[in-house]
Parts: structure tokens; C-alpha cells; sequence
């Protein structure tokens, strides 16, 4: 495990995978995002009308739920993480600058809400956002924050506060960092058990989540009118289109990150099938976005007519394709 | 000022503090290779989270009513900065009926000292501002 001396920060798509990711990387082990996110079989989809977010929204997820990445990694690279919670906030902050001063780079859980470089409107009590404190300078923390272009700064009272904000999802002052990297690791047998394993989740999960739920949330909708006044139903849209394209998913809700690792895949192991397979879901992440902009446009002109059914059939098409591809993977794998 | 003024100057202060763009996958080659670009917020989708414009009325409502005495200035900061009732008293660590006491102008007077200090902290304000109540700290 050869660590590096300079940390390198990078500019990721999503904030677990690109915590990951960037301390993988500084210990040596030359991986690339969306194959990070594809052996840890993020991929997933799930649409909860009965459990409320902010501003009294369903829950719509676009992959498998927070921390589940970290896991995955562990199981299928053969990566040792040393993952610790705190119940003693002094003892965390403690913990943490010694880490630092052994020049560790230290992947932390923090909450939104409380990173004062996230603009206002953005700052939402939202607990499962990771970034990357990796040295101390002027009594400051320096932060690789996977969402900006430029490692940022944090106050210790800030990051403190940030790592013990409580609520659902509470972080727990949850820090972890790699001690064990393997020198080689065999792609080629991980990849078909990682594919077969969102297979798995997405085609056999019962109806909320995976495949069917996609599904059930274009029913939702094109029942929706009868139910909810029209105010409800704008914001509802733009939520479910913010959740898809703004919050750090790499555009179509994580599809053209799969697509990406794909791509990869079949650049590893030569199978046409996995060539097929990644050109299709690029597709079905093309018509995820279209109905994501169809949302958002619908969300932001306000005088606008809502086409409930004609949002719900895209959606529709967005499902079948993406339905077409985990079927056509799990004939071919 | 009014509330269309105010959005302009929330969207300027926003393009300067956030720089941050909408990273998006654009292509993939077939050695996997990936290119990827940035897309600028006015390109395309959405400018601001769904429920704060919902958020920024309750605020301005609250407003009139702490002008004629009947709310206290931590529910007006709390939709402010787009909390919930629910969240604010989990950050505060009491229940959501104490917290909900305190927005009654009576109650809020009484408050000690470190309780306001703890509000100020979570809302980013001075206690100053919260005693006398300055709308745009």
C-alpha cells in the first residue's frame, strides 16, 4: 500500500463514491469512479410515497441507500476500511486532527445543512452527504468536497457540528479510511457477480423499489391529478427532477454512471453482450433525462399546462428501456 | 424590496459564491473511456429547491404577524433557512410542543440566555438579531 504525499482533489459526480474513490486512489490503487460505483452495485431505484422528506416530499431514490457503497466496496474489492462512530463529540474532533497529523486522509459523514460553503438555499437537513478532510492549515480543516472544482476550507466548529447533526441518517461522527489496499485486484471475476447482484436488486425487488417501482411512481403520477391540488403537484415534479439531475448523480439519476462502468466492463472483458448492453443503458439514461426536463420545465413555468399522462408515459419508456437492458444482462452474464 | 427583486439578488450572490455546475456523462467510447462536461444551472432544469419558494411565503406571512405581536422571530428564521418544525427541534434537542412554545412572543422574552445562543448558532445569526429581530441578517 503505497500512499501518495500530495492529495489529489478531483471534481466526482456523486459524494460517496467520490469520497471512495479519491482514498482509494491517494492509497495507490488507480480506479475510476463508475467502476466504483458498479462493483459496489449502487444501482437501484426507489420510490417511498408513504416515508416524507423535506417539505413533506416522498422519498424517490435513485440508487441503494447511504453507506450501502462503503460496504459493497469492502465485500467485493477485498478493501479494509477502519470505520468508527462517536458518541463523545470532543473525542471525535480529537480522533480526527490526530488522523490528520499523521498526514491520513479521512473520508467524514457530515450533514448539509451545516457546511457553510453550500449555498443557502442548498443548505438542507440533509444527513448523509461524505467529503474528505485531508490536512489542517491556520487552525482550519482542508476539505475535498466531491460536488465543487476546488478543495474548500471548514472551521473545526462548523465540521464538528456538521458531524454530529442529528435527525434521520444521523452520522454519528462516522469517519473511516482505507488500511488495507490489495496491490492487484481481478476484475474480470468481480464483474459478473456485481452486475448479477443489481440484476438481482433491481428485477426481483417487490414493487416500491427497483424495476416495478418505476412503474408504480408513472401510475402515481397519472393518478395524481384527481388527488392533489396543482401547486402540489409543480413542486412534486421539480422534486423528483432536482433528485434525479442536481444532487450529484452524474446526470439521467446514476444511468450514464452505470453506462460508464459498462463500458468499462466490456473494456476489461471483451463480451459483446456487455458493449450491447452499456450502448442501451446510455439510451435509457438519454430518456431519463428527457423526463426529468419535462418535470423541471413544468415545475418552473407556472402557468404552464400539466400533462400528467404524457409526463407518465415518458417515464413509461424510460422503465422499458432500462427494464430491456437488465433483462438482456441477465441472459447474457 | 420586493420578492422578485429579492430572488434577482439571491440568483447573483448564487452564481458568485456557487460555481459548481451540473456534472454530467456525455459519451462513452468503446475502450470505456467516458467524457464528461459541465453544464451551467441556466442551461437547463431547475434554479432553486421546490419548496423554498413555498418556504419564502411562510416566512414573509410570519413577518406581519410578529409585527403585530402574535409570533416570534424563530419561526420566521426557521422557514428562512428552510427548516421544518421537526428538524429544528431534533437540531435543538427538545421536543417539537417546546419548540412550538416558543414561538408565542410571551415565551420567547423569557428564554434564557444559552437557549438563544443555541438558535442563533443553528440559524447563523447573532442573539442580537434575534432579540430585536433583523429580517435580513
Amino acid at each position: 500500500m503505497k500512499v501518495k504525499d500530495q492529495f489529489e482533489h478531483r471534481n466526482y459526480a456523486h459524494c460517496e463514491t467520490g469520497t471512495i474513490v479519491s482514498l482509494l486512489r491517494h492509497h495507490g490503487l488507480d480506479i475510476s469512479e463508475p467502476m466504483v460505483f458498479g462493483l459496489a452495485s449502487g444501482l437501484m431505484f426507489a420510490f417511498l410515497p408513504f416515508v416524507k422528506m423535506m417539505g413533506s416530499m416522498p422519498v424517490i431514490a435513485y440508487r441503494s441507500i447511504p453507506k450501502s457503497i462503503i460496504r459493497g466496496i469492502q465485500r467485493r474489492l477485498g478493501v479494509k476500511f477502519e470505520v468508527r462512530r462517536y458518541r463523545n463529540e470532543e473525542k471525535a474532533m480529537e480522533d480526527l486532527s490526530e488522523l490528520i497529523d499523521r498526514k491520513q486522509a479521512v473520508g467524514v459523514q457530515t450533514s448539509a445543512f451545516w457546511l457553510p460553503y453550500f449555498p443557502r438555499e442548498m443548505r438542507i437537513p440533509f444527513n448523509a452527504h461524505n467529503i474528505v478532510v485531508y490536512g489542517k492549515e491556520n487552525g482550519e480543516y482542508l476539505i475535498s468536497e466531491p460536488a465543487l472544482q476546488e478543495p474548500t476550507r471548514i472551521k473545526p466548529q462548523d465540521l464538528k457540528n456538521a458531524r454530529f447533526a442529528k435527525g434521520i441518517l444521523a452520522p454519528k461522527g462516522l469517519l473511516y479510511y482505507p488500511i488495507y489496499v490489495p496491490e492487484k485486484i481481478d476484475f474480470n471475476s468481480l464483474i459478473p457477480k456485481a452486475i448479477k447482484r443489481t440484476n438481482f436488486m433491481l428485477l426481483g425487488a417487490p414493487p416500491p423499489c427497483g424495476v416495478r417501482g418505476i412503474f408504480y411512481l408513472a401510475h402515481y403520477l397519472e393518478k395524481l391529478g384527481r388527488k392533489k391540488d396543482e401547486k402540489y403537484i409543480r413542486s412534486l415534479l421539480g422534486h423528483i427532477a432536482l433528485m434525479q439531475e442536481e444532487v450529484g448523480t452524474g446526470g439521467g439519476g446514476f444511468r450514464f454512471l452505470y453506462a460508464a462502468f459498462l463500458a468499462e466492463a466490456y473494456a476489461c472483458m471483451e463480451l459483446p453482450v456487455l458493449r450491447e448492453a452499456s450502448r442501451k443503458m446510455m439510451e435509457a439514461g438519454n430518456l431519463w433525462r428527457n423526463f426529468a426536463l419535462v418535470c423541471a420545465r413544468t415545475f418552473k413555468r407556472k402557468d404552464s399546462e400539466i400533462d400528467l399522462p404524457h409526463i407518465a408515459n415518458l417515464l413509461r419508456m424510460a422503465g422499458r428501456a432500462e427494464k430491456e437492458v437488465h433483462l438482456m444482462l441477465r441472459k447474457g452474464m | 424590496m420586493t420578492t422578485e427583486d429579492a430572488k434577482q439578488k439571491l440568483l447573483k450572490t448564487r452564481k458568485m459564491e456557487w460555481k459548481r455546475n451540473v456534472w454530467v456523462i456525455c459519451g462513452i467510447d468503446d475502450q470505456g473511456k467516458y467524457q464528461t462536461k459541465l453544464e451551467k444551472y441556466d442551461d437547463h432544469l431547475i434554479l432553486s429547491v421546490p419548496f423554498a419558494d413555498a418556504f419564502q411565503e411562510k416566512a414573509e406571512e410570519v413577518k406581519e404577524r410578529i409585527l403585530r405581536n402574535e409570533s416570534s422571530p424563530i419561526e420566521y428564521f426557521m422557514y428562512k433557512r428552510l427548516l421544518e418544525p421537526k428538524f429544528l427541534a431534533q437540531a435543538m434537542d427538545i421536543a417539537v410542543w417546546r419548540l412550538k412554545r416558543h414561538f408565542k412572543p410571551n415565551v420567547f422574552k423569557k428564554l434564557d440566555p444559552g437557549t438563544l445562543r443555541k438558535y442563533a448558532n443553528i440559524f447563523n445569526v447573532t442573539v442580537d438579531d434575534l432579540i430585536n429581530f433583523r429580517e435580513d441578517a
